[in-house]
């Protein structure tokens, strides 16, 4: 039937959790190619 | 909790404010209810508005121009490092603004939806995630530009952080005179971040923002001075009145005139050209004019819709952009 709060309650933390992950995988990406860019130059 | 409040608006010390704050959201969720329901983890979106990414966008942009209006070159990359740098410091800042200030927002209509007041953040993760911000961003800036930029960008967080929402906020109605300051640093940030020194102009570009500031706040505290007045921060028109805070207005935008031309009249290679003081004096032409109409008028009633204030801030707001890219414009079109 429908959904009750039990089940919807862990499923908006899945979902936001889930959102909040990529995010930060992500911006750890994009700061790891940034790093990449300011050591090229700064070796320029 | 209502004891709690009124312990809080009563002014005691900072320790205290803080500490009955802790009490106030300690005991607030009863121990079931938190059982029944454990707080949701924090929303990647309550993160980036705890940010306050209007008011960074004006920091970005002034930041950006006082890097583009250097003499010195940057290379594009080590440019947006820095801005990103002032940028993620604005946010760290603005994030610790809210994390202090998260039971006077809770009282003012205007900050009452922010994700603190809410509910939807606890107070840690606020404080961590302004921590972690504030450091990276500092970090940054030394590592990757210079540490005489990270330095005043140190400065620029300390000042926010501590110096206005700590201790000058809720303390005296100057609070948005000196605080001001701290709104001002971004470019001399970007003009040191491509220079690697302080000279006569990042210096005037500061001044101008530090005086463009209390007329720029003033005009919303007038009209939003009752939700001010609510949670007992000391603004200006709550505590020296209407009027006063009015010919302030007026007084500070007379000084900005001749202030923001000033870059026209800089000795040596630094000074901005005709472009930049044509418009300036244009600009700030106009800005004096809306400070006259605001100055010198009256509230008619508490049916008064505060329209001229209301223009007055908004005006304020586009004034500042313009200034600022008149000042890169003249820079790359030199007349």
């Amino acid at each position: 039937m429908s959904k009750t709060p039990k089940q919807h309650v862990p499923q908006s933390v899945d979902q936001i959790r889930r959102g909040r992950n990529r995010v930060l995988a992500l911006s750890l990406g994009a700061f790891v190619v940034l790093i990449f860019f300011i050591s090229i130059a700064k070796m320029g | 909790m209502r004891v709690a409040l009124d312990r809080l608006h009563s002014g005691p010390s900072l320790l205290g404010c803080r500490q009955v704050y802790d009490e106030m959201t300690m005991t607030s969720p009863t121990p079931a209810a938190a059982t029944a329901n454990p707080p949701l983890p924090a929303d990647w979106r309550d993160l980036i508005a705890l940010t306050k990414p209007r008011v960074m966008s004006l920091v970005i942009f002034t930041g950006l121009c006082g890097l583009l209006a250097a003499p010195q070159h940057i290379h594009p990359v080590l440019g947006f490092t820095a801005i990103l740098c002032i940028a993620m410091g604005a946010g760290g800042a603005a994030a610790l603004n809210q994390w202090w200030e998260a039971d006077i927002d809770a009282g003012m209509k205007r900050t009452a939806q922010r994700p603190l007041p809410q509910g939807r953040l606890d107070r840690t993760t606020a404080r961590d995630f302004a921590g972690v911000l504030c450091a990276a961003s500092v970090f940054l800036m030394g590592v990757a530009i210079s540490w005489l930029a990270a330095a005043i960008l140190a400065i620029s967080i300390v000042y926010y952080a501590v110096v206005y929402t700590i201790w000058l906020k809720p303390r005296t109605p100057q609070n948005i005179v000196i605080g001001g300051g701290a709104g001002a640093f971004p470019p001399l940030i970007g003009w040191v971040a491509a220079t690697g020194h302080i000279s006569a102009m990042p210096l005037v570009l500061f001044a101008i923002i530090f005086m463009w500031t209390p007329p720029h706040f003033w005009a919303l505290a007038l009209y939003v001075k009752t939700d001010y007045a609510k949670v007992g921060i000391p603004m200006m028109p709550v505590v020296a009145g209407e009027r006063s805070t009015r010919r302030q207005i007026l007084v500070y935008s007379i000084l900005l005139l001749p202030l923001s031309v000033l870059p026209w009249w800089l000795p040596g290679d630094e000074h901005a050209g005709a472009i930049y003081g044509v418009s300036a004096l244009a600009l700030s032409s106009i800005f004096l004019g809306f400070a006259i109409r605001v100055g010198l008028r009256e509230r008619t009633g508490p049916d008064d819709t505060m329209k001229p204030e209301k223009q007055m801030f908004a005006y304020s707001i586009l004034y500042l952009f313009a200034l600022f890219a008149a000042l890169v414009v003249d820079r790359f079109i030199p007349l």
